[in-house]
C-alpha cells in the first residue's frame, strides 16, 4: 500500500459561541494515533469533523488533507467505528456487510467472497445470518469494524473502541486490532480516555485539554505486534503514569 | 456463501393466532356470562339473535360499511397530513419552533366538543363526520411522527455517512425502519381513535336517505332510544371487532409495504 498522509491543519469547532476545538493540528501517516484526553474535552468532535457531519449550530474552520488534497466526506472515503458500537438491529451481518457505497460496486459473488474473507480474518464467520441483538458486545464490535473495513476506507475513525466492553473482551479486541487492522496501513485515529488501550493500540499519542487542543504528544517505543502481558513493563508503567498525570 | 447458521425461527408459530382468535374470545364470552346476569344485561345468545336480527333487517352489514368508509377515510387524510407534517417539524426545528405551540394548542382542543359546530356549519353529511375523524387522527399521528423524526439517533447518520450511503439507502435503509416502529405505533392510536370518533358523529345524527345514512353508531343511538339493549351492546361489540380487524390488516399492510420498499424484514424478531 502507498505511503498515505492525513494532514489536519487549525481546525476549530464551534458550536454558537462555544469553541470545542480549538486551533488544532495533527499529522498522521499509515500509523495509529491516539487521541487521549478527559470526557467532554472535544475528541469526539474532531473524529466528526474528519467525518465531515454537519450539525445544526455548529461552525468548522481549518483544512483536512489527505495525500495534500483536500479530504472528500463522501462515498465511505472514511470510515468510523461508533461507541457502542452502532449496528443497525434490523439488518443481518450479511446485509450490513454489503450496504457500504465500496462494497456495492463489486459484483454479488465478489461481495460474497470479501465478506467471507473478511469475517473469517475476525472470527465471526458463524455470525452472517445473525442479528446484531444476537450478538454479545465484543461481536457487534467485530462486525462494526468489519463492516467498515469492507468499505475499504482511506482513513479510519474509531471512537473508544472498547468501551462497555468487559475485560476479557476488551483484551481480545486489542489484540485482534493490533493483528489485523494495525497491518492494513491505514491512518487510523483512536480516540480513548483509557490510558491502557492507549499503549497498547498507539504509535503516537496526543494528550488533549479542554477545548481540544494538544497539550502533550509521546512517542509510544514498544515493538508491535504488542499484547497483553507488556502492560506490565516498567517502561509502560512509567509512560501510564506520565498519560495519567497530563 | 454458505451459511454456517440458519437464522433462529420463532417456536410454535401456531401458538399466538390460536390464543388471539380461541383464548381470547371463550374468555370474554365466559366472563361476559358470569357478570351480564348481575347487571341485567342480556346474555351471549340474546346478542347473538339481535345480530341475526339486524342481518335479517339488512342494516348490519350497511351499517358496518358505512362506519367503516367514515373511520377509514377520515383516518387516511389524518394520517397522511400528520405523517407529513410530524416529519417536516421533526426534521427542521425552525418549523417546530414557528408552528409547534400552534399544533399543541390544537391538540389539545377536544375533538368531540367540535361535533355541534361542526353539524351547524356542515350538516348532518358526510364532510363534517370525515373532517372530525381526520382532525383527531392527524394530531395524533403528527405527535408520533414528530417525536420519531426528532428523535432519529443521530449515530445512524454519521454510520451512513461513514459508509458512503446514499439519500435513497438513507432513506429506506436506515432512516424508515429507525422511525418506523414510531410511525406504525402513532398510526395504531390514530384509527382507534378515529373509531370512536366515529361512534360519536354518528350518535350527533346522520341523514335517513341514500347510500350514506346510518351507521353502526346511528343504530347504537336508536337502540338506546328503544330500550333495546341487545341491539347496542351487538354494535358496541360490532365496533371492537371491526377496529381490532383494521388493526390487524393496517400492521400486515405496513409490515408487507416496508418490507417491498426497503428489501428488510426488520420486524421479523418481533413475532
Amino acid at each position: 500500500m502507498d505511503k498515505a498522509h492525513l494532514s489536519i491543519e487549525n481546525l476549530t469547532v464551534r458550536y454558537g459561541k462555544t469553541v470545542v476545538v480549538d486551533s488544532f493540528s495533527l499529522e498522521v501517516d499509515s500509523e495509529t494515533v491516539v487521541l487521549f484526553g478527559p470526557s467532554g474535552c472535544g475528541k469526539t468532535t474532531i473524529l466528526k469533523a474528519i467525518l465531515g457531519v454537519s450539525e445544526y449550530g455548529k461552525h468548522v474552520e481549518g483544512n483536512i488533507l489527505f495525500n495534500d488534497k483536500q479530504l472528500m466526506h463522501d462515498d465511505g472515503y472514511v470510515g468510523m467505528v461508533f461507541q457502542g458500537p452502532i449496528v443497525p438491529s434490523w439488518m443481518t451481518v450479511s446485509a450490513l456487510c454489503r450496504i457500504g457505497s465500496k462494497m456495492r460496486e463489486y459484483s454479488a459473488k465478489e461481495q460474497n467472497s470479501k465478506i467471507e474473507k473478511m469475517l473469517n480474518r475476525f472470527g465471526i464467520s458463524n455470525l452472517i445470518n445473525r442479528y446484531p441483538y444476537q450478538l454479545s458486545g465484543g461481536q457487534k464490535q467485530r462486525v462494526a469494524l468489519a463492516v467498515t473495513l469492507l468499505n475499504e476506507p482511506s482513513i479510519l475513525l474509531m471512537d473508544e473502541p472498547s468501551t462497555f466492553i468487559d475485560g476479557m473482551t476488551r483484551i481480545a479486541i486489542w489484540d485482534f486490532l493490533e493483528k489485523e487492522v494495525r497491518t492494513l496501513g491505514i491512518p487510523t485515529i483512536v480516540v480513548s480516555h483509557d490510558p491502557a488501550e492507549a499503549i497498547r493500540l498507539a504509535d503516537k499519542i496526543y494528550c488533549l485539554s479542554s477545548p481540544a487542543a494538544i497539550t502533550r504528544s509521546l512517542d509510544v517505543p514498544f515493538a508491535h505486534p504488542r499484547n497483553d502481558s507488556m502492560l506490565r513493563n516498567e517502561d509502560v508503567w512509567e509512560l501510564r503514569n506520565t498519560l495519567i498525570s497530563s | 456463501m454458505k451459511p454456517n447458521e440458519k437464522p433462529i425461527k420463532r417456536q410454535r408459530p401456531w401458538l399466538r393466532p390460536t390464543l388471539q382468535v380461541v383464548v381470547a374470545p371463550a374468555t370474554f364470552i365466559l366472563l361476559w356470562s358470569i357478570i351480564a346476569p348481575q347487571y341485567h344485561l342480556p346474555s351471549v345468545k340474546a346478542i347473538g339473535l339481535a345480530v341475526a336480527e339486524m342481518i335479517e333487517v339488512g342494516t348490519y352489514w350497511h351499517d358496518i360499511i358505512i362506519s367503516s368508509i367514515r373511520g377509514l377515510s377520515g383516518f387516511s387524510i389524518g394520517f397522511a397530513l400528520g405523517a407529513f407534517f410530524g416529519i417536516l417539524t421533526g426534521r427542521f426545528s425552525q418549523l417546530f419552533l414557528l408552528f409547534g405551540g400552534l399544533l399543541h394548542f390544537l391538540r389539545w382542543t377536544p375533538v368531540l366538543a367540535l361535533l355541534p359546530l361542526t353539524i351547524r356549519i356542515g350538516g348532518l353529511g358526510e364532510q363534517p363526520k370525515i373532517f372530525l375523524v381526520a382532525w383527531a387522527c392527524f394530531f395524533v399521528s403528527w405527535a408520533y411522527t414528530h417525536v420519531a423524526v426528532s428523535k432519529l439517533n443521530p449515530a445512524y447518520i454519521w454510520w451512513s455517512k461513514s459508509l458512503g450511503l446514499n439519500l435513497r439507502q438513507r432513506l429506506f435503509r436506515v432512516y424508515a425502519p429507525s422511525v418506523s416502529p414510531s410511525l406504525i405505533g402513532g398510526a395504531r392510536v390514530a384509527l382507534a381513535v378515529g373509531m370512536i370518533v366515529v361512534v360519536a358523529a354518528e350518535l350527533g345524527g346522520t341523514i335517513q336517505e341514500g347510500f350514506f345514512r346510518d351507521g353502526l353508531g346511528y343504530r347504537i343511538s336508536r337502540a338506546i332510544e328503544t330500550n333495546r339493549n341487545d341491539i347496542n351492546i351487538a354494535c358496541i361489540l360490532t365496533f371492537g371487532l371491526i377496529g381490532t380487524c383494521f388493526d390487524f390488516a393496517l400492521v400486515q399492510f405496513v409490515k408487507r409495504g416496508l418490507r417491498v420498499l426497503t428489501g428488510i424484514d426488520f420486524y421479523r424478531n418481533e413475532g
